[in-house]
Protein backbone atom coordinates (compact mmCIF):
# COMPACT_ATOMS: atom_id res chain seq x y z
CA UNK A 1 0.00 0.00 0.00
CA UNK A 2 0.90 3.36 -0.71
CA UNK A 3 0.50 6.83 0.11
CA UNK A 4 1.44 8.59 3.36
CA UNK A 5 1.61 7.37 6.36
CA UNK A 6 0.25 9.06 10.06
CA UNK A 7 0.24 7.75 13.41
CA UNK A 8 -1.54 9.79 15.81
CA UNK A 9 -3.01 10.11 19.40
CA UNK A 10 -6.42 8.47 19.52
CA UNK A 11 -7.48 11.01 22.06
CA UNK A 12 -7.51 14.30 20.33
CA UNK A 13 -5.17 13.29 17.21
CA UNK A 14 -1.72 14.73 18.18
CA UNK A 15 0.47 13.83 15.53
CA UNK A 16 3.53 11.56 16.14
CA UNK A 17 4.74 10.70 12.36
CA UNK A 18 3.80 11.69 9.32
CA UNK A 19 5.66 10.71 6.57
CA UNK A 20 4.86 13.00 4.44
CA UNK A 21 6.82 15.65 6.69
CA UNK A 22 9.56 13.53 7.57
CA UNK A 23 10.20 12.27 3.94
CA UNK A 24 10.77 8.52 5.49
CA UNK A 25 9.39 5.66 3.21
CA UNK A 26 7.04 2.99 5.11
CA UNK A 27 6.22 -0.33 4.05
CA UNK A 28 2.54 -1.93 4.71
CA UNK A 29 1.84 -5.74 4.29
CA UNK A 30 -1.16 -7.34 4.27
CA UNK A 31 -0.42 -10.59 6.47
CA UNK A 32 -1.67 -14.04 5.55
CA UNK A 33 -4.35 -13.99 9.01
CA UNK A 34 -5.91 -10.78 7.63
CA UNK A 35 -4.05 -8.16 9.41
CA UNK A 36 -1.64 -5.52 8.25
CA UNK A 37 2.24 -5.33 9.23
CA UNK A 38 3.99 -1.75 9.38
CA UNK A 39 7.32 -1.36 9.02
CA UNK A 40 9.41 2.48 9.19
CA UNK A 41 11.97 4.34 10.35
CA UNK A 42 11.55 6.58 13.20
CA UNK A 43 13.63 8.37 15.78
CA UNK A 44 14.11 7.39 19.09
CA UNK A 45 12.22 9.91 20.56
CA UNK A 46 9.20 9.55 18.33
CA UNK A 47 9.50 5.74 18.92
CA UNK A 48 9.38 6.33 22.57
CA UNK A 49 5.70 8.43 22.45
CA UNK A 50 4.55 6.08 20.13
CA UNK A 51 5.60 3.11 22.13
CA UNK A 52 4.10 4.90 25.36
CA UNK A 53 0.63 5.15 24.23
CA UNK A 54 0.88 1.79 22.27
CA UNK A 55 -2.84 1.22 23.68
CA UNK A 56 -4.48 4.86 22.30
CA UNK A 57 -2.73 5.19 18.35
CA UNK A 58 -4.73 5.67 15.02
CA UNK A 59 -3.18 4.30 12.09
CA UNK A 60 -3.44 5.88 8.77
CA UNK A 61 -2.74 5.25 5.38
CA UNK A 62 -3.96 8.22 3.21
CA UNK A 63 -4.21 7.47 -0.51
CA UNK A 64 -3.60 11.14 -1.80
CA UNK A 65 -2.97 10.84 -5.61
CA UNK A 66 -6.23 9.24 -5.78
CA UNK A 67 -9.32 11.66 -6.45
CA UNK A 68 -11.63 11.86 -4.30
CA UNK A 69 -8.55 10.51 -1.78
CA UNK A 70 -8.99 7.00 0.02
CA UNK A 71 -8.08 6.64 3.46
CA UNK A 72 -7.20 3.98 5.74
CA UNK A 73 -7.22 3.43 9.22
CA UNK A 74 -5.63 0.26 10.87
CA UNK A 75 -6.86 -1.07 14.41
CA UNK A 76 -3.94 -1.68 15.91
CA UNK A 77 -2.36 -3.87 18.35
CA UNK A 78 -0.54 -2.93 21.11
CA UNK A 79 1.25 -5.76 21.71
CA UNK A 80 2.87 -5.46 18.07
CA UNK A 81 4.65 -2.25 18.75
CA UNK A 82 8.14 -2.34 18.31
CA UNK A 83 11.64 -0.26 18.01
CA UNK A 84 14.82 -1.32 17.48
CA UNK A 85 16.76 1.46 18.43
CA UNK A 86 20.02 -0.34 16.54
CA UNK A 87 18.25 -0.08 13.15
CA UNK A 88 15.90 2.82 14.05
CA UNK A 89 13.07 0.73 12.60
CA UNK A 90 9.69 0.94 13.92
CA UNK A 91 7.21 -1.95 13.55
CA UNK A 92 3.42 -2.41 14.19
CA UNK A 93 0.75 -4.61 13.44
CA UNK A 94 -3.13 -3.95 12.89
CA UNK A 95 -5.63 -6.21 12.77
CA UNK A 96 -8.36 -4.87 10.96
CA UNK A 97 -8.72 -1.64 8.53
CA UNK A 98 -11.20 0.34 7.88
CA UNK A 99 -11.20 2.21 4.62
CA UNK A 100 -13.38 5.46 3.86
CA UNK A 101 -13.63 7.95 1.34
CA UNK A 102 -14.55 11.33 3.64
CA UNK A 103 -15.72 12.51 0.71
CA UNK A 104 -18.92 10.72 0.47
CA UNK A 105 -20.42 11.36 3.97
CA UNK A 106 -22.81 14.63 3.12
CA UNK A 107 -23.50 16.75 6.20
CA UNK B 1 -12.75 15.50 48.43
CA UNK B 2 -14.53 18.48 46.13
CA UNK B 3 -12.06 19.95 43.49
CA UNK B 4 -13.65 22.66 41.44
CA UNK B 5 -11.88 23.15 37.98
CA UNK B 6 -13.44 27.28 37.12
CA UNK B 7 -13.99 27.02 33.60
CA UNK B 8 -11.03 29.44 32.56
CA UNK B 9 -8.91 26.68 33.58
CA UNK B 10 -10.10 24.79 30.77
CA UNK B 11 -8.27 24.85 27.63
CA UNK B 12 -10.01 26.80 25.07
CA UNK B 13 -10.07 27.70 21.21
CA UNK B 14 -11.78 29.73 18.75
CA UNK B 15 -11.13 28.32 15.35
CA UNK B 16 -13.69 30.57 13.58
CA UNK B 17 -16.43 27.87 12.98
CA UNK B 18 -15.49 25.86 16.60
CA UNK B 19 -15.19 27.16 20.07
CA UNK B 20 -14.00 24.25 21.95
CA UNK B 21 -13.49 23.76 25.85
CA UNK B 22 -11.55 20.80 26.95
CA UNK B 23 -11.77 19.78 30.66
CA UNK B 24 -8.74 17.31 30.06
CA UNK B 25 -6.07 16.70 28.18
CA UNK B 26 -7.33 16.75 24.43
CA UNK B 27 -4.90 16.66 21.47
CA UNK B 28 -2.07 19.68 21.00
CA UNK B 29 -3.46 20.38 24.54
CA UNK B 30 -1.29 17.40 26.10
CA UNK B 31 -1.03 17.13 30.03
CA UNK B 32 -0.41 14.27 31.28
CA UNK B 33 -1.12 15.17 34.74
CA UNK B 34 -4.94 15.88 33.18
CA UNK B 35 -5.60 12.94 30.98
CA UNK B 36 -8.40 11.16 33.02
CA UNK B 37 -10.91 10.89 35.87
CA UNK B 38 -11.00 7.26 36.66
CA UNK B 39 -12.72 6.08 33.43
CA UNK B 40 -13.57 9.32 32.22
CA UNK B 41 -10.49 11.01 29.01
CA UNK B 42 -12.54 13.56 27.59
CA UNK B 43 -15.25 16.29 28.48
CA UNK B 44 -15.42 18.84 25.14
CA UNK B 45 -17.72 21.60 25.70
CA UNK B 46 -18.28 22.35 21.82
CA UNK B 47 -20.45 25.15 19.96
CA UNK B 48 -20.26 24.08 15.93
CA UNK B 49 -21.34 27.01 13.55
CA UNK B 50 -24.60 26.54 10.92
CA UNK B 51 -23.31 23.77 8.23
CA UNK B 52 -20.17 23.24 9.70
CA UNK B 53 -18.39 19.87 11.71
CA UNK B 54 -16.16 17.06 12.01
CA UNK B 55 -15.16 15.52 8.49
CA UNK B 56 -14.95 11.53 8.63
CA UNK B 57 -12.70 10.16 11.51
CA UNK B 58 -12.45 7.14 13.64
CA UNK B 59 -12.42 5.96 16.89
CA UNK B 60 -11.18 2.81 18.94
CA UNK B 61 -11.83 1.30 22.24
CA UNK B 62 -13.52 4.52 23.42
CA UNK B 63 -17.67 4.88 24.61
CA UNK B 64 -18.18 8.56 23.33
CA UNK B 65 -21.05 10.51 24.05
CA UNK B 66 -22.57 13.70 22.69
CA UNK B 67 -24.84 15.56 24.67
CA UNK B 68 -26.40 18.20 22.35
CA UNK B 69 -27.71 21.46 24.86
CA UNK B 70 -28.96 23.39 21.96
CA UNK B 71 -29.18 23.59 18.30
CA UNK B 72 -28.78 20.02 15.92
CA UNK B 73 -25.76 17.37 15.72
CA UNK B 74 -26.10 14.72 13.33
CA UNK B 75 -23.83 11.81 13.18
CA UNK B 76 -23.36 9.64 10.18
CA UNK B 77 -20.80 6.50 10.33
CA UNK B 78 -19.73 3.91 8.10
CA UNK B 79 -21.90 1.18 10.37
CA UNK B 80 -24.89 3.41 7.91
CA UNK B 81 -26.23 4.98 11.38
CA UNK B 82 -27.72 8.36 10.32
CA UNK B 83 -28.96 10.48 13.18
CA UNK B 84 -29.81 14.16 14.14
CA UNK B 85 -30.18 14.48 17.87
CA UNK B 86 -31.31 17.77 19.61
CA UNK B 87 -31.60 19.09 23.63
CA UNK B 88 -33.94 16.17 25.14
CA UNK B 89 -31.81 13.19 22.96
CA UNK B 90 -28.10 11.60 23.42
CA UNK B 91 -26.30 9.95 21.43
CA UNK B 92 -23.73 7.27 22.57
CA UNK B 93 -21.10 5.20 19.93
CA UNK B 94 -19.37 2.78 21.41
CA UNK B 95 -16.08 2.69 19.22
CA UNK B 96 -14.77 -1.12 19.93
CA UNK B 97 -12.67 -2.38 16.97
CA UNK B 98 -13.43 0.64 15.01
CA UNK B 99 -15.84 2.65 13.45
CA UNK B 100 -15.35 6.24 11.47
CA UNK B 101 -17.96 8.73 11.67
CA UNK B 102 -19.01 12.34 10.75
CA UNK B 103 -20.33 14.82 13.36
CA UNK B 104 -22.14 18.21 11.65
CA UNK B 105 -24.41 20.70 12.24
CA UNK B 106 -27.62 20.51 10.13
CA UNK B 107 -28.82 23.55 10.68
CA UNK B 108 -28.22 26.85 8.08
CA UNK B 109 -28.43 29.58 10.77
CA UNK B 110 -28.45 28.06 14.48
CA UNK B 111 -25.15 26.55 15.89
CA UNK B 112 -25.19 23.68 18.14
CA UNK B 113 -23.68 23.29 21.30
CA UNK B 114 -22.93 19.87 22.93
CA UNK B 115 -20.36 18.30 25.40
CA UNK B 116 -19.06 15.17 24.47
CA UNK B 117 -17.82 13.00 26.81
CA UNK B 118 -15.41 9.92 26.27
CA UNK B 119 -14.70 6.83 28.69
CA UNK B 120 -12.69 4.11 28.22
CA UNK B 121 -14.79 0.67 27.76
CA UNK B 122 -14.71 -1.83 30.86
CA UNK B 123 -13.43 -4.37 27.79
CA UNK B 124 -11.25 -3.63 24.60
CA UNK B 125 -11.65 -4.76 21.15
CA UNK B 126 -16.01 -4.86 21.68
CA UNK B 127 -17.83 -4.87 18.45
CA UNK B 128 -18.74 -1.15 17.25
CA UNK B 129 -22.25 0.49 17.66
CA UNK B 130 -24.24 3.42 17.67
CA UNK B 131 -27.15 4.89 19.93
CA UNK B 132 -29.53 7.23 20.40
CA UNK B 133 -31.74 7.36 23.20
CA UNK B 134 -34.17 10.17 24.59
CA UNK B 135 -35.54 12.49 27.94
CA UNK B 136 -37.83 14.10 28.38
CA UNK B 137 -36.79 17.89 28.46
CA UNK B 138 -39.26 19.20 31.13
CA UNK B 139 -38.34 16.44 33.35
CA UNK B 140 -35.37 17.43 34.40
CA UNK B 141 -36.45 19.52 37.34
CA UNK B 142 -35.97 18.22 41.30
CA UNK B 143 -34.57 14.72 40.07
CA UNK B 144 -31.44 13.59 38.40
CA UNK B 145 -32.73 11.76 35.45
CA UNK B 146 -30.43 9.46 33.83
CA UNK B 147 -29.35 9.60 29.97
CA UNK B 148 -26.55 7.24 30.04
CA UNK B 149 -25.93 3.89 32.23
CA UNK B 150 -24.35 0.90 31.76
CA UNK B 151 -28.45 -1.30 31.88
CA UNK B 152 -29.55 1.58 29.80
CA UNK B 153 -33.09 2.09 29.92
CA UNK B 154 -36.20 4.08 29.04
CA UNK B 155 -34.33 7.79 29.07
CA UNK B 156 -30.84 6.25 28.94
CA UNK B 157 -28.70 4.85 26.20
CA UNK B 158 -26.73 1.99 27.44
CA UNK B 159 -22.85 2.05 27.46
CA UNK B 160 -20.06 -0.25 28.24
CA UNK B 161 -18.88 1.23 31.21
CA UNK B 162 -20.12 1.12 35.38
CA UNK B 163 -21.02 4.60 34.98
CA UNK B 164 -24.29 7.07 35.29
CA UNK B 165 -25.12 9.96 33.61
CA UNK B 166 -28.02 12.14 35.15
CA UNK B 167 -29.19 15.48 33.85
CA UNK B 168 -30.92 17.92 36.89
CA UNK B 169 -32.54 21.12 36.77
CA UNK B 170 -32.80 22.68 40.10
CA UNK B 171 -35.23 25.69 40.80
CA UNK B 172 -33.93 28.37 43.15
CA UNK B 173 -33.80 28.11 46.69
CA UNK B 174 -33.73 24.16 46.61
CA UNK B 175 -31.78 21.06 47.19
CA UNK B 176 -30.65 17.56 45.90
CA UNK B 177 -28.94 14.90 47.41
CA UNK B 178 -26.96 12.49 45.95
CA UNK B 179 -25.58 8.90 47.56
CA UNK B 180 -23.64 6.57 45.86
CA UNK B 181 -21.66 3.42 46.50
CA UNK B 182 -18.19 3.86 48.29
CA UNK B 183 -15.11 4.06 46.49
CA UNK B 184 -16.55 5.66 43.49
CA UNK B 185 -16.20 9.06 41.68
CA UNK B 186 -18.87 11.81 40.78
CA UNK B 187 -17.84 14.44 38.06
CA UNK B 188 -20.38 17.46 37.83
CA UNK B 189 -20.32 19.89 35.00
CA UNK B 190 -22.22 23.16 35.75
CA UNK B 191 -24.30 23.42 32.19
CA UNK B 192 -26.28 26.90 34.12
CA UNK B 193 -26.82 28.51 36.92
CA UNK B 194 -24.67 28.20 40.19
CA UNK B 195 -24.90 25.41 42.87
CA UNK B 196 -23.00 24.83 46.30
CA UNK B 197 -21.84 21.25 46.35
CA UNK B 198 -21.28 20.15 49.93
CA UNK B 199 -20.18 16.69 51.56
CA UNK B 200 -23.51 15.83 53.36
CA UNK B 201 -21.55 14.03 56.21
CA UNK B 202 -19.32 17.19 56.52
CA UNK B 203 -21.06 20.61 55.71
CA UNK B 204 -17.62 22.35 56.19
CA UNK B 205 -16.43 21.10 53.02
CA UNK B 206 -18.55 23.54 50.43
CA UNK B 207 -17.87 24.39 47.11
CA UNK B 208 -19.67 26.59 44.55
CA UNK B 209 -19.94 25.94 40.82
CA UNK B 210 -20.52 28.57 38.52
CA UNK B 211 -21.97 28.33 34.75
CA UNK B 212 -19.60 26.18 33.04
CA UNK B 213 -17.19 25.37 36.10
CA UNK B 214 -16.73 21.70 36.42
CA UNK B 215 -15.66 19.49 39.72
CA UNK B 216 -14.18 16.34 40.61
CA UNK B 217 -15.33 14.42 43.54
CA UNK B 218 -13.79 11.47 45.38
CA UNK B 219 -14.55 10.27 48.69
CA UNK B 220 -17.67 12.13 49.08
CA UNK B 221 -20.77 9.13 48.77
CA UNK B 222 -22.96 11.46 49.90
CA UNK B 223 -23.56 14.80 48.41
CA UNK B 224 -25.55 17.94 48.81
CA UNK B 225 -26.50 20.19 45.64
CA UNK B 226 -28.10 23.55 46.14
CA UNK B 227 -29.15 26.31 43.77
CA UNK B 228 -26.62 29.23 44.47
CA UNK B 229 -28.52 32.97 43.41
CA UNK B 230 -32.08 33.22 42.08
CA UNK B 231 -31.71 31.48 38.89
CA UNK B 232 -32.17 27.75 38.18
CA UNK B 233 -28.84 25.11 38.08
CA UNK B 234 -28.54 23.37 35.24
CA UNK B 235 -25.93 20.50 35.70
CA UNK B 236 -24.60 16.88 34.48
CA UNK B 237 -23.89 14.42 37.05
CA UNK B 238 -21.89 11.26 36.36
CA UNK B 239 -21.24 8.58 38.52
CA UNK B 240 -18.33 6.82 37.85
CA UNK B 241 -15.79 3.99 39.34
Amino acid sequence: MEGRLLIKHAVGGRTFLDSAKTGTAFAAAEREDGGWAFETIASAEVAKEILRWREELNVFVFEEKRDPVVKHWFYAEPVSVAYDEATGTLRLGASSRIEYVPDTYTW
Amino acid sequence: MITVYPKHTRYSHDHGWLQSNFSFSFGEDFDENNAKFGPMRVCNDDTVAARRGFGAHPHADMEVVSVVLSGQLRHEDNLGNIAVTGFGEVQRMSAGTGIVHTEANPSDDEPVNLLQIWFEPEARGLPPSYQTSSFDPNGLTGRFVPIVSREGGPTASKINQDLTMYLSRLPAGESLEFLQAPDRRVFLFQIEGAMYVSNAGDPTETATLQTRDTARITETPHLKLTTAGEEEAFFLLIDLP
